[in-house]
């Protein structure tokens, strides 16, 4: 038994059952779950600190107003932006991302303009980009990846060129759990005047991301993926270019003066919350925060590789199983994808589900990618620092059942008609 | 739960109406073809119907799918051939019924498809099950077939 110090933080992997089975939970890709602290801090605010913030003329909102304000600072800090006026807060990734496709993406680009995306992308990083490409004339340019689940930088010095005006890439893939070279592809994109976007949603969790040191323009993740609440996001923006933005979202919270003709705005980051924000939620994911720079990104690393490794090799060893990516157990960064020989991933997922683990199946948000590896869907188990060495034993074992029972009853998967 | 809800989900009439060969396919100049899709896991599966006299007198479907939906789509297929479309409708919204369990309904004339009854304990597969009878509902709804 190998005992994890965190895991009693989280009252869901001690008290949950599924399917009568205690529960292994191997879906934090998906989202993570959350550490009493953070579920407290929520109910602590609305119990005893809920008020509006900004313009605060009471000691309760003047608290509300700080106790906000000073995660946007941690969170500057967590990524180590220049300024806490690059920290806008949103609902999502997805949300973020779709703000910088509309908001840049929209305003900047001219027919015959390209975007490069990877093959790999979330459709959070690829629909944005699509709607915008049919609005502005643009053309969509995407970057393969190598065997490593990489994305292979000699092709993408000769995709970005001098029409490429924005690349926008995932940091970690959320099917592969491969690490792409942002910060190599993010000196290319400035060679030709291009902006550079990262998609953080997978890797943020995992790993200390310095936006200074990768020299992106914009930074997209969601606090529910890092122990935080649903529905809040963040989006990084360089000074210099959200300087140039106009808010898009027009009311309370973000003018600093209003006549009956005309309104100017708040500068930084806070022109762009209009209207009441999801309050409790980034209060709470400050908490989340604080709790993440406790447990350390070391120790995260640490217990991600020995999980992997121990994972993988075991996986190795299953002739039925083929795990997609990379062989190495350091470019997975907590998420296996696989399938397993014939057997149907929504299948695959039932034994996993009626044995209390819970994994993923289908095409996890990335059809574009499956097309490439040649499948329609595949199985994911994604894990977190919580995540024990009985966790993988009880995969392992949900794997075995699931050998065992349509090997008994083979009913392979009889497609392509 | 394990092996027991295993063997409840994936009964042997399951089984082998997933491996059922005999409707898979194409028909030569179909009356009516219909895509179905389950987004949830990517899953396409395409119906084709040939209908004379408002009676299905030839179907088959092709497409990748989990063992459920495979099977739910042979059991279909299997009870559709040779029914009138007015009757397969009263089926199709038995079965829709039967397998959210929302309501009880006689389900007598489902044939092999009651296989399918205790799906709804398995909410993450009701999809799967319903995804060939919701193709041939959306036939039956967007053609006239006169
Ligand atoms: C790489 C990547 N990008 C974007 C997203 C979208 O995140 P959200 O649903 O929080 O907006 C996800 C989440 O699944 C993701 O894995």
């Amino acid at each position: 038994m190998s005992k994890n110090q965190f895991r009693d933080d989280f009252p869901i992997l001690n008290n949950v059952k599924m399917n009568d089975e205690p529960l292994a939970y191997l879906d934090n890709a998906a989202t993570s779950q959350k550490p009493q602290l953070v579920i407290d801090r929520i109910s602590r605010y609305y119990s005893y600190e809920n008020a509006n913030i900004h313009r605060a003329t009471h000691a309760l909102a003047l608290k509300a107003t700080d106790d906000y304000e000073q995660v946007r600072d941690q969170v500057r800090h967590f990524i180590n932006a220049k300024s806490r006026d690059e920290i806008i807060f949103t609902r999502s990734t997805t949300e973020s991302l779709n703000w910088v496709a509309q908001r840049w993406g929209e305003a900047k680009l001219k027919p015959g303009d390209e975007i490069v995306l990877s093959i790999l992308e979330h459709h959070s990083n690829l629909v944005p980009w699509q709607q915008v490409a049919k609005k502005t004339g643009a053309r969509l340019r995407f970057l393969d990846f190598n065997q490593e689940g990489v994305i292979d930088l000699n092709a993408a010095k000769k995709t970005i060129n001098a029409k490429t005006k924005i690349v926008s890439i995932t940091q970690v893939s959320n099917v592969l759990g491969s690490i792409q070279p942002v910060k190599e592809l993010a000196l290319m994109a400035h060679q030709v005047n291009a902006i550079m976007i990262v998609d953080a949603a997978q890797s943020v969790p995992h790993f200390k991301i310095d936006v200074q040191n990768l020299d992106c323009d914009f930074l997209a993740f969601s606090a529910h993926k890092m122990l935080g609440p649903t529905g809040v996001g963040v989006l990084y923006g360089k000074s210099e270019l959200l300087e140039k933005i106009d808010p898009e979202f027009f009311g309370g919270e973000m003018i600093e003066e209003v006549s009956k003709n005309e309104a100017s705005f708040k500068s930084g980051a806070l022109r762009f919350e209009a209207g009441t924000q999801n309050i409790a939620g980034v209060i709470a994911f400050g908490a989340a925060l604080t709790y993440l720079q406790k447990v350390g990104f070391d120790k995260i690393a640490a217990q991600d590789r020995s999980l992997m490794e121990s994972a993988i090799s075991a996986l190795q060893n299953r002739s039925q199983v083929k795990i997609y990516g990379s062989a190495d157990p350091a470019n997975h960064t907590g998420i296996i994808s696989f399938n397993v020989g014939e057997i149907h991933p929504h299948d695959v997922s039932t034994v996993f589900d009626l044995d209390g683990v819970a994994i993923r199946a289908g095409h996890h948000c990335a059809e574009p990618l499956m097309n490439r590896l040649g499948v329609s869907a595949t199985c994911r188990a994604s894990f977190y620092f919580y995540n024990n060495l009985d966790d993988v034993e009880r995969f392992l074992i949900a794997l075995k059942d699931t050998e065992d029972f349509f090997n008994r009853h083979p009913s392979k998967e009889s497609s392509n008609g | 739960m394990g092996l027991e809800g295993l063997n409840q989900l994936y009964r042997q009439v399951v089984l082998d109406a997933a491996v059922d060969q005999r409707y898979r396919g194409q028909l030569l100049n179909p009356t009516a073809v219909q895509l179905a899709h389950n987004p949830n896991c990517g899953d396409v599966l395409e119906l084709q119907i040939k209908v004379s006299d408002r009676h299905i007198t030839a179907i088959a479907f092709q497409g990748q799918g989990c063992t459920i939906s495979q099977a739910s789509a042979s059991i279909l297929a299997d009870l559709a051939l040779h029914q009138s479309l007015e009757s397969m409708q009263t089926r199709i919204s038995q079965f829709q019924k039967m397998i959210t369990g929302k309501e009880s309904v006689e389900i007598d004339q489902l044939g092999d498809a009651s296989v399918f009854s205790k799906i709804s304990q398995f909410p993450t597969r009701v999809k799967c099950a319903g995804l060939a009878w919701d193709a041939l509902e959306q036939m039956l709804k967007n053609n006239q077939f006169d």
